[in-house]
């Protein structure tokens, strides 16, 4: 091999090294740009196999077309009614105009979304001044404003994005409302002091119903014996009543004979040993010391 | 025969001298590391603890060696003697204790070697791994330092000729290893710190995969010469050599080959073995078949079960349809592509507070992580804490990966929203007795209308609620408002207890005063109607002879109930002055003798 030859096939494979360095892969979901020493001379929008200029000639640059999402940065704003509040929201954007994108923020993820982030940190305080704290909270879905400050944050960035660096926003959503970390005490604070109230009723309520229980077994009670009382007095009446029957009955055989009977039961019954009875001679057997009565059957 | 030891040569001396200048001013790098903030594992990363465990040795080594018959300083007497030629070291007993104790150094150095390798990958790597947080200013004079010390050192390899002290010789490929490290280091913290965080992992990984082999190397070495045969003082050749590491950083020194190394410890010709031969002959065209071999298997991608692909030529989306699983053939890289979806795997993201699950606590009470996530809740004057796992599969693998580039991020934005938009309409009362089955419904809606929206090319396969609560900061009051309701029910109960003991009071007392009546009635009638039976025996008697029978009653009362009364008669006929009865009637009327 000579060295003409060698020369030759030196300079063939350094040829080829640049041409292949230099062949370059557009993805499905990318915008590629070519620069000539700093200028936009190309913008490739279709994926395939593109070749450049070695560098410093040519350059490439490629962004990534899809759809990206923002967290915007936590920021405390104000309310109308001065009322501080932490909204979170996101961003969904994608590159509209890749020259526009490069030469505003030269092609520089980072950069714009700081950007980004400034715009709707700015926005978010702006359209917030127009609402009150209890806008936000409001109970019912149809009374519900975050979607329609959603809607104004929105149409506000897309704009301005659209406008300053060729980014079409496609959705702003409020990922989160909270209160700020000073505040949370104050908050918990009164959590703490809603609870104790529901707390206190439920023992409230507690002893009422206690109260009421006993009060309505104790009339209960009352009642029942009140019945009771009664159906004894009933059943004593019942039981004189019957006494008086039976005693009626016996006392119709022949009334003269039971008052009789009935008066030597009670003599026997309120007499004793050491009774005094007086009695006359007139009455048996004593009536023997005056004259012998005559005895003679009576009929009734 | 002063055994490459002239050290007549004045130049080889100040070679010597230079070495362990060199050394001095390798210790005070490493010094310099550590004062600029290198903890300690920084410092075995970057710059080998075998390295510095050999310095630490080889260095009170060779000073001893180099005092002792370089500058004839008796280490016994401490006198300056002559300098004498090393073939005289068999007179210096301090020296031959070196030799004789150099296996034990080298088997120290060996095992504190691998106990630190060892620590070092069995230790997990953080992810991302923490930079040190010394300003870069550091670790580029750091870098700056060990880059003009291996320059340096290069240029005192050369001129010294190797031929002052075989001792130093041998750890100068250790130096420079050491050296090296430091300042791939260095570099890898200066580019980590400018957005190349990948560099410094991997530069750290290299580094521990150098001290790997070169430990290994070191302790076959060591293991070798340690049973190979030696003659002191003169055969000085050192246990600790590497000759890996003089090939790749000292490449103009002349070295034994491994080839030669084991054929003149073992015998073997290496060079005369076929394979050996073939090999080196025909190295590049095995090796381009080799590379061939391995860009075609690049024509073949194997799709999993559960996934499904994309084809892409030059970039280009080919495949409109997902591939699924199998085999299947395409241009060799890079012209085609298969990229790979897990799309039958069931994935998860959480919503709602989040952190180490390993260590979750099951009571809501008490704080679950150390970072509480809570949703603001109606009127924004109360807090809930939320944790749901959503779980979600590739729908529509080119949505998926044409559309959006962070899709799972954009299904956990689209999940807060929706539970924002959810919750913060409504009281802590109010979400939590939601019927919660409906709630994740509604929440599902809304997610998957907004991913139909935004054509995520995911579907939810469902919705788990893994808590909702109060935040754990006032469970205390929560824990009352429950203790409360229980106090309640126990009252009610305690007054239902009292009512149950009353109510049978009363109810003993209602049916005694019944059954008193009843008693009574009972005996009233049987009274009655006993005393009416005798009545009616008496009267049937009666009947028969009225008279008779009226006073034999009557007569019998007397008997019966008065025969121990005291009994007045009284002249029934006798009457008071004013002509009055002296005694009452019973009956009202004074008894009939008829």
């Amino acid at each position: 091999m000579n060295r003409y030859t060698k020369y030759t096939l030196l300079g063939a494979v350094i040829l080829a090294v640049i041409v292949i360095a230099n062949l370059k892969i557009t993805k499905q979901n990318e915008f590629g740009l070519i620069l000539r020493f700093g200028k936009i001379v190309k913008i490739i929008r279709e994926p395939g196999l593109y070749w450049k200029l070695p560098y410093p000639i040519h350059e490439r640059i490629v962004f990534d077309k899809r759809i990206h999402t923002y967290d915007t940065q936590q920021t405390e704003l104000l309310t109308k009614d001065q009322k501080n509040i932490i909204m979170l929201t996101f961003v969904t954007w994608r590159i509209e105009d890749p020259v526009k994108y490069y030469n505003s923020v030269g092609g520089d993820i980072q950069t714009f979304q700081s950007k980004l982030d400034s715009l709707v940190n700015n926005t978010k305080n702006l359209i917030l001044g127009e609402y009150s704290y209890s806008d936000l909270f409001v109970a019912g879905k149809e009374a519900n404003k975050l979607n329609e400050i959603e809607q104004k944050i929105y149409a506000n960035v897309q704009e301005s994005a659209s406008m300053l660096y060729g980014i079409h926003v496609t959705y702003v959503g409020i990922k989160r409302l909270t209160i700020p970390k000073e505040n949370i005490r104050v908050v918990f604070n009164q959590m703490r002091a809603d609870r104790d109230v529901i707390a206190n009723k439920y023992i409230a309520e507690g002893e009422i119903r206690a109260a009421e229980i006993r009060a309505r077994a104790e009339l209960e009670g009352a009642r029942m014996v009140s019945e009771a009382k009664k159906k004894a007095s009933k059943i004593r009446g019942q039981a004189d009543a019957e006494a008086a029957r039976i005693y009626a009955e016996a006392y119709s055989k022949s009334p003269e004979f039971y008052e009789m009977v009935r008066s030597l039961e009670t003599l026997k019954k309120v007499t004793g040993e050491k009774t005094s009875l007086i009695l006359g001679t007139d009455k048996p057997p004593f009536d023997l010391f005056v004259e012998k009565p005559e005895v003679t059957p009576v009929d009734h | 025969m002063n055994n490459g030891y002239p050290i007549e040569d004045e130049r080889d001396k100040d070679g010597v001298i230079g070495h362990l200048l060199l050394i001095l001013f390798a210790f005070c790098l490493v010094l310099f590391n550590e004062i600029s903030g290198y903890s300690f594992q920084d410092f075995l990363y970057s710059y080998g603890f075998v390295f510095f465990f050999v310095f630490f040795f080889v260095s009170i080594q060779h000073y001893i060696l180099y005092m002792s018959h370089v500058r004839g300083v008796s280490f016994e007497t401490g006198e300056s003697t002559r300098p004498v030629p090393l073939s005289s070291i068999k007179q210096y007993r301090l020296s031959s204790l070196v030799y004789r104790i150099e296996p034990q150094t080298a088997c120290l150095v060996l095992l504190v070697g691998w106990v630190l390798q060892i620590y070092l990958l069995r230790k997990p790597t953080p992810d991302p791994m923490p930079l040190p947080e010394y300003p870069e200013l550091f670790s580029v004079i750091s870098a700056l330092l060990s880059i003009t010390a291996f320059v340096f050192f290069r240029y005192l390899d050369s001129v010294s000729k190797r031929a002052a002290c075989k001792e130093l010789s041998a750890i100068l490929p250790f130096l420079a290893a050491s050296i090296i490290f430091a300042a791939a280091n260095a570099i890898g913290i200066i580019l980590s710190k400018y957005g190349f965080s990948w560099a410094f992992p991997v530069l750290r990984g290299f580094v521990i995969t150098c001290n790997f082999i070169v430990l290994f190397e070191y302790s076959t070495n060591t293991v070798i010469n340690f049973y190979t045969e030696r003659r002191y003082p003169f055969d000085t050749t050192p246990l600790y050599n590497t000759l890996i590491l003089s090939k790749i950083l000292l490449p103009g020194r002349k070295e034994l080959s491994f080839a030669d190394m084991v054929e003149n410890r073992f015998g073997i010709k290496i060079h005369d073995i076929w394979i050996i031969g073939f090999l080196r002959k025909s190295f590049f065209p095995l090796l381009a078949c080799q590379v061939l071999l391995l860009w075609s298997l690049t024509c073949f991608a194997i799709i999993n079960p559960e996934e499904n692909g994309i084809r892409e030529r030059l970039g280009k989306q080919i495949s409109f349809t997902p591939l699924t699983p199998g085999l299947h053939h395409k241009l060799p890289a890079p012209f085609e592509k298969i990229i790979k979806f897990k799309t039958k795997e069931v994935k998860t993201i959480t919503i709602g507070y989040e952190g180490d699950r390993s260590i979750r606590n099951l009571f809501w009470s008490t704080a679950h992580f150390e970072k509480a996530f809570n949703f603001c809740l109606g009127e924004g004057r109360e807090l809930i804490t939320v944790n749901v796992d959503i779980h979600y599969l590739i729908d529509n693998i080119f949505d998926y990966h044409y559309l959006h580039s962070d899709p799972v991020g954009e299904l956990n934005n689209i999940g807060y929203e929706a539970f924002t938009e959810k919750t913060v309409h409504g009281n802590i009362q109010e979400v939590l007795s939601l019927d919660r089955n409906e709630f994740l419904a509604d929440i599902r809606i809304e997610m998957e209308r907004k991913i139909a929206l935004s054509r995520l090319g995911i579907d939810i396969i469902d919705i788990s609620l893994n808590e909702i609560h109060p935040p754990s900061e006032v469970a205390n009051t929560y824990q009352s408002v429950i203790s409360s309701k229980i106090k309640a029910v126990t009252l009610k109960l305690n007054a239902e207890r009292d009512v149950v003991r009353k109510m049978l009071g009363f109810t003993k007392e209602a049916k005694s005063e019944i059954n008193k009546a009843n008693i009574y009635h009972s005996g009233r009638i049987a009274a009655s109607t006993g005393e009416v039976s005798s009545y009616m025996e008496k009267f049937q008697a009666y009947r028969i002879a009225p008279g008779l029978y009226k006073k034999r009653l009557y007569l019998d009362t007397i008997e019966e109930k008065w025969q121990s009364s005291e009994i007045t008669i009284v002249d029934h006929t006798l009457q008071s002055e004013n002509k009055q009865e002296l005694w009452l009637y019973l009956d009202g009327e004074p008894m009939s003798n008829e």
